[in-house]
């Protein structure tokens, strides 16, 4: 069946699991309505945009190679552009068996007044609503909107999803349309940090918190209200962590039994989760002042890949 | 996107203010009230005196008449008050999207901002509108009032329950609905003293653009009236809460003063321009 639709390429993001890669392909392959290309690209900083330089699709896809779509995904994702002020549509993505938290309906890909961000991309609100961010595994944009805004960012490696975020956020701040489509539905594995990797945990806090800082500088810039918000809410977020430290040190319980090496560590976890989110928020701004450099160094001369 | 709403006509305190603050902005207002002039709890109420007000400022001729049984008197108030709430609410949302839901001593301050916050919450899907009320607890002075707020005296959000729903919501018990809220609030985080903290706000409006709430601001003998025919009078009737609001109203510096003392409870003295209510 051929669309009326917008041309579009799909680039899909693979990481290392050739077998997860090639389910992806698959269920692409089963599509009701083909795409026009699909070019398939490693996930890191730098290949968002050269996707888009490899491609000619009027919109622009990119989704994870963990993702399986359903036969009508495309289609329904391409529905909102029909409206020439959508700029980018997401889809709704379940983890897993998770059925998608649809308790927070109304909290889908929101920038709040505090400076953080919803998710919650795998709620089923029932027709198209407007957001803030897409998602990263699956999010779509008109070409022209990404050519506009001059480059997908490449400034938070080892986490691509950040990329999207701050595309998205910045092509919303600029008066663009966003949509999140629940019925453009993928399915993709359980996120969950295997048994005993709290040290990786409370690095992608620090990491979430330090980018979440440059994220919202290159969006909304320095005055904005919401970077100071957002480092103010952090902080008030930190008297649950502080609480439950108390609680650790008061009670002794079925702990008694544990090592005490074992309790020492559970009980001073808490004070540690502070310090990564209070030292991410504060190393925030130095990296957001480094980006912001880099990106006027690179408005003067636009060869410098910096 | 078509935009009802309901009232339900017991109280003239008020009156003409509330419904005028949002009447060019709706395309219906049904008009809910117990046809032998009877309260949930079995008191008086001056339904024919509202329908007068409501006759003199309905010009475009926006307003439904709806009269029911709701004094029904083997059932709790509070159940009576959401019966009531939830067949006005059904026949407001025939042919709308939205319907308001205000109480008639609720006055919006700015009903463009109110609009404006509605269409956002349309657009992100939201089943409900959480909007921020500024609960004026007692008139001290001519212009001058005891309104509720933090311990501090900032202004404090109050949220009574949706001030309006989807067309088609259940009500759970008065104005409630269990549906995704989409939350207006006076700060980037929560002022509401009865929410927990960590409650998302989605938009930040100025106090100068809440609702103000006209709650307790009558004379001795209204609220000693409305604490009967109230759907809390159960909780109003004590005596210590007239007493304590008499006590408040008479010493308003003082309970201001004293309120990061209290446990709960905190007021702050606020001017308000004359004739707002009126």
């Amino acid at each position: 069946m051929r669309r009326e639709q917008p041309s579009v390429s799909i680039i899909v993001m693979a990481d290392r699991h050739p077998e997860e890669l090639r389910a992806c392909l698959r269920h692409l392959g089963g599509l009701a309505t083909a795409p026009d290309e699909v070019v398939v690209v490693p996930d890191d900083a730098a290949s968002r945009q050269a996707g888009v330089e490899r491609t000619t699709g009027q919109i622009v896809v990119f989704l994870d190679a963990t993702s399986r779509v359903e036969p009508d995904w495309l289609d329904e994702l391409l529905a909102p552009y029909q409206d020439s002020a959508v700029v980018g549509v997401g889809g709704r993505v379940l983890y897993g068996e998770h059925d998608g938290g649809d308790e927070r309906l109304g909290e889908t890909g929101c920038l709040l007044p505090n400076g953080r961000l919803t998710t919650n991309f795998g709620a089923d609100p029932g027709r198209p609503v407007q957001v803030d961010h897409l998602p990263s595994a699956q999010a779509s944009f008109r070409r022209e909107a990404l050519q506009q805004l001059g480059s997908i960012p490449s400034r938070y490696p080892g986490r691509s999803y950040r990329e999207v975020t701050e595309t998205s956020l910045r092509l919303s701040a600029a008066g663009g349309r966003l949509i999140f489509q629940p019925a453009a539905l993928v399915r993709a594995p359980a996120l969950r940090f295997p048994p005993g990797m709290d040290l990786l945990r409370i690095r992608e806090g620090y990491f979430h918190d330090r980018d979440q800082v440059v994220v919202l500088v290159q969006a909304v810039g320095w005055r904005s209200p919401l970077v100071p918000r957002f480092a103010w809410t952090t902080l008030r977020a930190q008297q649950d962590q502080l609480r439950l430290f108390a609680d650790r040190v008061r009670s002794r319980g079925p702990r008694a039994e544990k090592r005490a090496a074992d309790r020492f560590l559970e009980t001073v976890k808490p004070l540690v989760w502070v310090a990564a989110e209070l030292t991410g928020v504060a190393a925030g701004f130095p990296a957001a002042a480094a980006a912001a450099q880099g990106q006027r160094r690179r408005a003067r001369d636009p060869t410098d890949a910096g | 996107m078509r935009t009802t709403a309901y009232v339900l006509v017991a109280d003239p305190n008020f009156l003409a203010a509330s419904l005028r603050s949002y009447y060019e902005h709706v395309d219906r207002i049904v008009l809910s009230y117990d046809e032998t002039s009877t309260s949930w709890t079995g008191t008086p109420i001056p339904v024919q005196e509202c329908l007068a007000i409501i006759e003199a400022l309905d010009t475009e001729g926006k307003c439904v008449h709806a009269p029911g049984h709701y004094a029904r008197l083997e059932h709790h108030p509070l159940d009576n008050e959401t019966y009531q709430r939830q067949q006005a609410l059904d026949l407001a949302a025939e042919g709308a999207d939205w319907v308001v839901q205000l109480d008639t001593d609720e006055v919006m301050l700015d009903p463009g901002q109110f609009f404006r916050s509605l269409n956002r919450a349309d657009a992100v899907g939201a089943g409900a509108m959480d909007y921020p009320s500024r609960w004026l607890y007692a008139q001290v002075g001519p212009g001058r009032y005891l309104e509720t707020s933090t311990r501090f005296g900032r202004a404090a959000a109050s949220y009574p329950g949706p001030l309006t729903v989807r067309a088609g919501t259940r009500l759970r018990q008065a104005r409630q609905a269990d549906v995704p809220l989409y939350r207006v609030d006076l700060r980037a985080w929560n002022t509401d003293p009865h929410h927990h903290h960590e409650s998302t706000v989605h938009e930040v409006i100025s106090p100068d653009a809440a609702v103000l709430h006209y709650s307790w601001v009558r004379d001795h003998d209204t609220m000693q009236r409305k604490f009967g025919w109230s759907g809390h009078a159960g909780e109003y009737s004590h005596p210590v809460v007239y007493q304590r609001w008499a006590r408040r109203q008479l010493r308003p510096r003082r309970t201001a003063l004293t309120s990061p003392l209290r446990r709960s409870e905190w007021f702050r003295v606020v001017s308000l321009p004359e004739g707002l209510g009126r």
